[in-house]
């Protein structure tokens, strides 16, 4: 796997600040926009494994921080889609009928992570690091 | 012009029951998943989506359903974007005048506020229902940790949905109820898990009333 295989492109990164006046602290966001573009095709299988995975790191850095998670959610776009969600408990898994025989080129990955507690820096670090992580691992032979 | 305004906390599971009360107001109109009426092809049902952060993902979700979605990003509907929310229903009534309008707030609004802005400057509103979503799984912790931010959204609520009841042993959910009902003991009340398929009766009287 080269870096030259897929492009993972962000095409937003940005921390909204909400300025509701309802005295309740302002959480971390992460949220980000990815066109992946593999050299193969990759298994729905694969891909799901990879962004749960991403899913358990933010969860278990949230929880062993004891951060409060707003939430975590990630939806994989496409002729067929995936959404991962967490409130830093259980992972819910929903899909498009197809997804589970699908494989691809190319999806279009989202993801948003809301945490209570840290900052936009740390969140935007831990999330990313372990975002590319993922990315790669879609993509190796493994 | 009907308004449904869903309000509660980040992760409560608003996106999971809007995209069954979507299935449940369109079936309604013209047996089948669709927002367009056969009738001239008009959108029957629009949804507005307010995300925090600049990505939307709801939104997302529900466009891969079929729904027809607006997007207001980049601020809240209950006190930065109230305008830009005005002046979207406004223009949705006027380009498309559907039947239904749903509003997801953020985790983090107040819907009051919300449905206060939409009272008062929204044009050829019909009806106009605040319903609040509550997390039973989180309602010890959230309570505690934020208990001015859940409490005043469910504080005005018309309807309240006590969801996630399935990760609670029974008691449990006794008891996350009597204290919701505590704080708002005059919204109608329903305990649901929107992980599966919640009963079209509930849909019937909670959203359309009848």
């Amino acid at each position: 796997m080269s870096e030259e295989r897929h492009e993972h492109l962000p095409e937003h990164s940005h921390q909204h600040i909400l300025e509701c006046s309802n005295q309740q602290p302002d959480p971390a966001i992460f949220s980000e926009t990815h066109g992946l573009v593999f050299l193969e095709k990759v298994s729905s299988e694969k891909i799901q494994q990879a962004l749960t995975q991403w899913v358990e790191e933010i969860r278990e850095w949230a929880k062993s921080n004891a951060y409060l998670v707003g939430h975590i959610k990630l939806f994989v776009e496409g002729p067929e889609n995936l959404w991962l969600s967490s409130t830093g408990r259980s992972i819910n898994i929903k899909h498009s009928q197809g997804w589970s025989e699908w494989f691809t080129y190319r999806v279009n990955l989202n993801v948003t992570a809301i945490i209570f507690g840290t900052s936009k820096k740390a969140l935007g670090e831990v999330a990313q690091v372990r975002l590319q992580a993922c990315i790669k691992r879609i993509d190796s032979d493994e | 012009m009907n308004i449904l305004l869903f309000g509660g906390f980040l992760g409560s599971g608003k996106t999971s029951i809007i995209l069954q009360v979507a299935r449940h107001l369109v079936g309604d109109i013209e047996e089948g998943f669709s927002t367009r009426q056969s009738d001239g092809g008009k959108t029957s049902l629009v949804i507005i989506e307010n995300e925090v952060g600049e990505t939307g993902i709801d939104d997302k979700i529900l466009k891969a359903e079929g729904l027809s979605v607006r997007d207001l990003f980049a601020g809240c509907i209950c006190c930065t974007l109230n305008a830009e929310l005005t002046i979207c229903l406004n223009e949705i009534q006027e380009e498309l005048s559907p039947k239904w309008v749903i509003i997801e707030t953020t985790g983090m609004a107040f819907p009051d506020r919300v449905a206060e802005t939409i009272t008062k400057y929204g044009k050829d509103i019909e009806s106009l229902k605040t319903i609040v979503v509550a997390d039973a799984e989180r309602w010890d912790e959230l309570s505690t940790v934020m208990p001015g931010l859940v409490e005043g959204q469910i504080s005005k609520a018309d309807v309240i949905l006590l969801n996630k009841i399935d990760c609670l042993e029974p008691e449990q959910v006794s008891d996350v109820e009597e204290r919701v009902r505590g704080i708002n003991s005059s919204a109608l009340f329903y305990a649901i898990s929107a992980q599966h398929e919640v009963d079209s009766q509930i849909w019937r009287e909670a959203v359309t009333g009848k």
